[in-house]
Formats: structure tokens, sequence, C-alpha cells
């Protein structure tokens, strides 16, 4: 385990972020959002609870709860130490999620009784919020690259209560080309500048060759992630970084690949519009209709989300 | 399989109606049925669903993970613990008091909610089936950043 005293400096974390600070408005709101430890977030899991029931047992062990409008099956959580620790953590009754952790799956939007491919899934966050989406019914493949990644999701599976998925492990972009799903979330694994507050481990984004690697994967990914998908349905691509080498660039490299893919428009939330050009590369007029989240406009982590269609 | 849910908890085997069944060594894992699960069985999974039960020298012992889904449905052997019993429970240990239920695995409720699978021995001793590594003191998976 890596000691406090072994980590980088917190100075030399921010100065990776300066690389994007054109594209951030607002940067010493953003650098103080930074410095805050993020709210403790939890998703209520429908397949075991109703928010009424769990925010009244929350209540009688001293926590303060508050609803989240903009998912209200999501509670911020005062006064309450280690969520994990509970009972009700144990039985399953909710899932330790950032706020807006939860939207990629919100703007997905699976259906009852549909099949959906969650291609980068453990911890299974939202593979298990899709499966209550779902009402247990129709079927999820949650794939992950290794056995220890598709541990940890199984685990959550099973503590959540989820009957309607199964989970495979090895790289997403060997899914067979074949298949056809109605709906795929490719939360792509990222460098995770997005997910970084003061005190936490130094995200991989601090190196800039880290999030060109990252891009090169996300590549990849992607154009999997369309191909195994019916016409007619929806892709969600999400990250959890401000990189857009990892977002507005991989959204447009699939652009360019598949000419039958089209951005779809979507509102969820303080959100900006994705970029359509950064340090001389241009993006399509299209990329305005995905969402940037950023940590000081909504107090959680740091996303980019793409809603895809395909004709 | 159904016939030991019947037997053992009075669970209704209607309840299982929605769900396919599948053994995989000694494992059994339920799945929701659904026209997708062939296809999603062709992808060489690594699980499908929930492992419902084990077969064992000894019979079926159902899994705790198992219980909380479909122990709401049992009519007998299951019996009602305080919520600092269950978090005994749930390290592990062993409760000492006597319930009335037949000996063998029974359903552990607290607080309206199944907390999983017991064994009920008639020297009136309770043994907590919780797996080693989800109980409540074990380190338990990374919790979800982003």
């Amino acid at each position: 385990m890596r000691r406090r005293s072994d980590r980088p400096d917190e100075q030399s974390i921010l100065r990776a972020y300066e690389r994007y600070k054109e594209i951030i408005p607002d940067w010493e709101g953003f650098l103080a959002a930074l410095a805050r430890p993020v709210p403790h977030h939890i998703r209520v899991n429908t397949l075991k609870t109703t928010p009424e029931k769990l925010q009244r047992r929350l209540e009688q062990l001293g926590a303060r709860v508050t609803v989240e409008p903009l998912n209200p099956l999501v509670f911020r959580l005062d006064g309450l130490n280690s969520v994990g620790r509970q009972i009700e953590y144990h039985l399953g009754l909710y899932h330790p999620q950032g706020l807006t952790s939860t939207f990629p799956a919100l703007v997905l939007d699976p259906q009852p009784g549909e099949f959906v491919l969650d291609m980068a899934a453990s911890p299974g966050g939202k593979t298990t919020q899709m499966a209550a989406q779902m009402q247990n019914t129709g079927h999820i493949v949650a794939n992950d690259v290794t056995v220890e990644r598709v541990g940890y999701l199984k685990s959550n599976l099973e503590r959540l209560g989820v009957l309607n998925t199964s989970t495979r492990v090895g790289p997403a972009q060997q899914i067979p080309k074949h298949q056809r799903f109605d709906r795929v979330l490719l939360d792509a694994p990222c460098s995770g500048l997005g997910a970084w507050r003061s005190g936490l481990p130094p995200p991989m984004g601090r190196f800039a060759n880290q999030v060109e690697r990252m891009s090169r994967i996300q590549q990849h990914m992607i154009l999997r992630a369309f191909d195994v998908l019916k016409s007619g349905g929806t892709l969600v691509y999400s990250t959890c970084t401000l990189a857009p080498e990892e977002n507005e660039r991989v959204v447009q490299w699939l652009l360019d690949k598949r000419p039958g893919a089209t951005l779809l428009p979507f509102e969820l939330g303080p959100a900006l519009p994705g970029l359509t050009e950064w340090q001389n590369e241009q993006f399509d007029e299209t990329l305005t209709l995905a969402r940037r989240y950023y940590p000081h406009k909504l107090d959680s982590w740091g996303f980019f989300i793409a809603a895809i269609g395909k004709s | 399989m159904l016939a030991f849910f019947t037997d053992r908890f009075g669970i209704d085997p209607a309840v299982f109606a929605a769900y396919e069944f599948i053994v995989r060594g000694r494992n059994i894992w339920i799945v929701a049925k659904s026209v997708h699960l062939s296809t999603a069985l062709a992808l060489q999974p690594h699980t499908v669903g929930l492992r419902l039960a084990r077969e064992t020298n000894l019979g079926i012992k159902p899994t705790t993970y198992g219980l909380q889904v479909f122990g709401h449905y049992a009519t007998k052997n299951r019996l009602e613990i305080p919520r600092e019993e269950a978090l005994r429970f749930l390290r592990g240990e062993v409760i000492l008091r006597r319930f009335d239920v037949t000996p063998g695995f029974v359903v552990v409720w607290s607080e309206g909610l199944v907390v999983g699978c017991g064994l009920y021995k008639s020297s009136g001793i309770l043994e907590s089936l919780i797996p080693r590594k989800i109980r409540l003191d074990a380190p338990h998976s990374p919790e979800e950043t982003a």
C-alpha cells in the first residue's frame, strides 16, 4: 500500500490540470472544488428497498439525508461514518456511488427486457444501477478485463441482488463483432482527472503520456461498442476525466470511422457542452451535444458523457 | 432444487417461475429468463446470474445472497434476531439461543430484512454461514469512486 508520504505533492498534481486551464471556466473555483472533499453519495438499490424506507433507516442511524434532485435515487449522506460498514450496505440496500457517476446509466435509460452491454463494468455501480432500471429483467452482459476486476463486480452484483446479468472476462474490444445489443454503455477506463480531490491517490492523468495511452485504448473500445450496437440503438460513452484527448477526440474518431454514428441530445443538470476545438484539433459541431460536468459546477466527480445513436 | 426450497423453507415454487437454473460444477445459479440468455451464454460468461445454492456432501446448501433475495418468501424455518445480534451474525459469530425452528439451514431475519443463511443446531446454537470474505469486518471491495 502506498503511504501518503510516497505520493507526489499536490502542487505537482495540480500542475497537470493546468494543461486544461483554457477549457475549464472559473479556474479558481475549479481549484477550490478540488481542495474540498467530495460529498458522500449513495444510490438506493430499488431491487431491495424503496427510497422512503432507506431514508428512514439511515436517519435512525443518525445520518442527515439529502435527496439529490437530479437523481432522487441518490442520497447525500452527512453524519454517518463508513457507509460501507453498515448492515444496510451488507444487505445491498444501497451502493456508494457519486452523483455524476449515476448519470451515464440515466442517459442510456435501459428498459425492462432489453439486451444491454456494459463494456467496462467493474466495480459494478453502473451495472447494478442498470439492473434496477430494467427491474431485473432482460439481460446485461457485464464485461471487464481481468478476473480480479470481475471479482469486485461479482461481489457487488451478489450483494445488490442482481439476477439479470452475466459477467465476462476479457478485453471489451474482443467482444465478437456479430453480436447485437439494444444499448451499450462504455464507461471507459480513463486517466481519472475528474475523480481526484485533495487527499486522494493521484490520478493517472497527471502524466500526459498516460492520457495519450488511454485515448488510444478508448478509440479501439468505442469502435467495438458501436459495432455491436443494433441499428436504432443507443451507445453512451462516458469517462471520469476532463481530458479532451479521452473525450471529444475519441467520439470524433468514431464519427470519422463510422458514418452511421450521430450524437444525440440530452439535458441533465448543470453541464457545459462538449468542445469543438482544442489545441489546434477540430471536432465536429455536434460534439456540443455531449456534456462536461465539472466539480465546481456540480459538487461531485468530473464527468464527460456523450449519447450516440446508430442509423 | 425447487423441492429443497419448498420442503425446507415453504417457498412456493411459483416464486421461481421467472427464472432459469444453471448448474456449473456443484454450484446452482439462478438467472432471469430472457430471450437474450442463449446469446449471452454463447459469449462464454464467467458467471451467470446469482449463485443460489451449492451441492454439498450433506445435501443442498443455500447461499446467503440467494436467501437475501428469495428468503422473503420463506414461510418456515425462518427466525428473527435484533439488530445487535444481526451485527454479530454478520461478523460470523455464533448466537446461543433457542429458536422454534427445525435444526438445519434457516433464513435469518432482522428488522424486516433477510440477513443471511444460518445453521441451527438442536442444542440452541445458531451458526452464521456468512462467507468470511463478506463479513462485516472483512476487507471488502473498494467503494465506488467515479
